[in-house]
């Protein structure tokens, strides 16, 4: 029998990690509740006692502090590792991040690297309410100088986190927290769990990946949505269409060149974001349609999103909203039938 | 045959405990020490290690909880 083992999304990230730190001795972690908890999504879990605290730094409630300490570190050749729990704080150290850590290598003419990774929590689908579970990938993906990646599954987590730290310039690794697989914040999805294997590897930026083939309708997604758009394409099958499924993994590079090829295949496409509807991903995705294939579109496409509301705290509100296997495939339906 | 349990001292509180993820499938040869499962009780979330070399065999499922004390599942030598 197989002695495989099977992975969570966040302990394959942990597990790249760990070897990177082993291996390399610039890399070190800081940020809120890493050496007590190990993080709130386990991020550093058990790195303080195998580091220790030179290494995995436990930093107070200061986000710009952390982010200028980790940009003065990284230019100065260390490879810091910034662990922020939750991406909606990422509005206290916007400046710090895509003025200072962004643009440096650019605005020194190419003198400066500044090899960080920022690490942070994504989403919701848990009751933490609308200032904790929100996704804001545009916010980010919008601002020149950084790379953006929303791994999936163990095994893309793994590989994105090892290319992530070996990048010579800012990294924003991002857990969909839905897909992490920590028990607390629910059961695990079993899509996002997988063999994973125990040497490093690295997954590229800027590489869409097709997690399903078909023929009848491209479903775009990420992170959660990816997930999310696989067992829509199993509810679709019941009604003989056929769901091909685009993980796009790498936000910042965006690979426009798979999702067009993939709508230019099948004519019809649904694209689902967790993140808020409007100004986003999901619009991104629609341009890239419009301005390379317009043609390619056999009806109109969909996007199911977020709605552009603050996230609800209540359970039944919050469910109402989010996406789901069925609205991304009742979506999908209504365009393979031609409905408006 | 070794039980496998969640060690006394990490299991205060009197709450059940439930399975978050099996890491090797039932059926699947380990390693001692290698980490076999997530374990949750009340939140707390515990990395459990193979008790000894040999063939594990779920006895709780993922999503399965189980009382103090219990053996959730058993590694047997080959």
């Amino acid at each position: 029998m197989s002695s495989e083992r099977t992975l969570t999304l966040a302990r394959a990230g942990r597990e790249a990690v760990i070897w990177e730190m082993e291996n390399n001795p610039e890399v070190f972690m800081i940020g809120q509740d890493i050496v007590g908890t190990g993080g709130v999504f386990r991020t550093a879990e058990g790195l303080a006692k195998r580091f220790g605290r030179d290494r995995i730094v436990e930093s107070p409630i200061s986000e710009t502090g952390v982010i200028g300490l980790a940009t003065g570190a990284a230019m100065a050749g260390m490879r810091p590792l910034v662990e922020m729990a939750y991406i909606d704080f990422i509005g206290v150290c916007f400046n710090a991040l895509a003025n200072f850590a962004a643009k440096t290598h650019y605005m020194s003419g190419g003198q400066y690297s500044v090899p960080m990774v920022l690490i942070a929590g994504t989403g919701g689908g848990y009751s933490n309410a609308a200032q904790h579970s929100q996704c804001l990938y545009s916010l980010l993906a919008h601002m020149p100088g950084m790379k953006i990646v929303v791994p999936s599954n163990a095994y893309d987590a793994k590989g994105l986190m090892h290319s992530a730290i070996r990048d010579d310039n800012p990294v924003v690794f991002l857990y969909a927290k839905a897909v992490a697989g920590l028990g607390f914040l629910g059961k695990p999805h079993p899509r996002a769990m997988m063999a994973v294997p125990e040497e490093p590897y690295v997954v590229p930026f800027g590489k869409a990946r097709i997690s399903r083939e078909g023929s009848d309708i491209t479903l775009v997604g990420l992170g959660y949505t990816s997930v999310l758009a696989l067992d829509a394409a199993d509810l679709l099958m019941q009604d003989d269409i056929s769901a091909e499924v685009v993980d796009l993994r790498s936000l910042v590079p965006l690979d426009r060149e798979s999702i067009c090829a993939s709508v230019a295949k099948t004519g019809r496409l649904v694209v689902a974001d967790e993140d808020y509807g409007s100004y986003g991903v999901s619009a991104e995705v629609l341009a890239a349609v419009a301005e390379k294939i317009p043609s390619a579109l056999r009806a109109p496409a969909r996007r199911v999103t977020f709605p552009d509301i603050s996230i609800p705290f209540a359970r039944q509100m919050e469910y109402h909203v989010l996406p789901s296997a069925q609205t991304i495939a009742d979506a999908a339906r209504a365009v393979v039938r031609g409905g408006a | 045959m070794s039980d496998v349990v969640v060690p006394a001292d990490l299991w205060e509180v009197d709450a059940q405990a439930v399975v978050v993820s099996w890491l090797y499938r039932d059926g699947a040869v380990v390693k001692q020490g290698q980490v076999i499962a997530e374990v949750m009780i009340e939140k707390v979330q515990f990395d459990i290690v193979a008790p000894s070399d040999g063939v594990l065999h779920h006895k709780i499922p993922a999503n399965g909880t189980f009382d103090r004390g219990e053996a959730f599942a058993t590694v047997n030598a080959e």
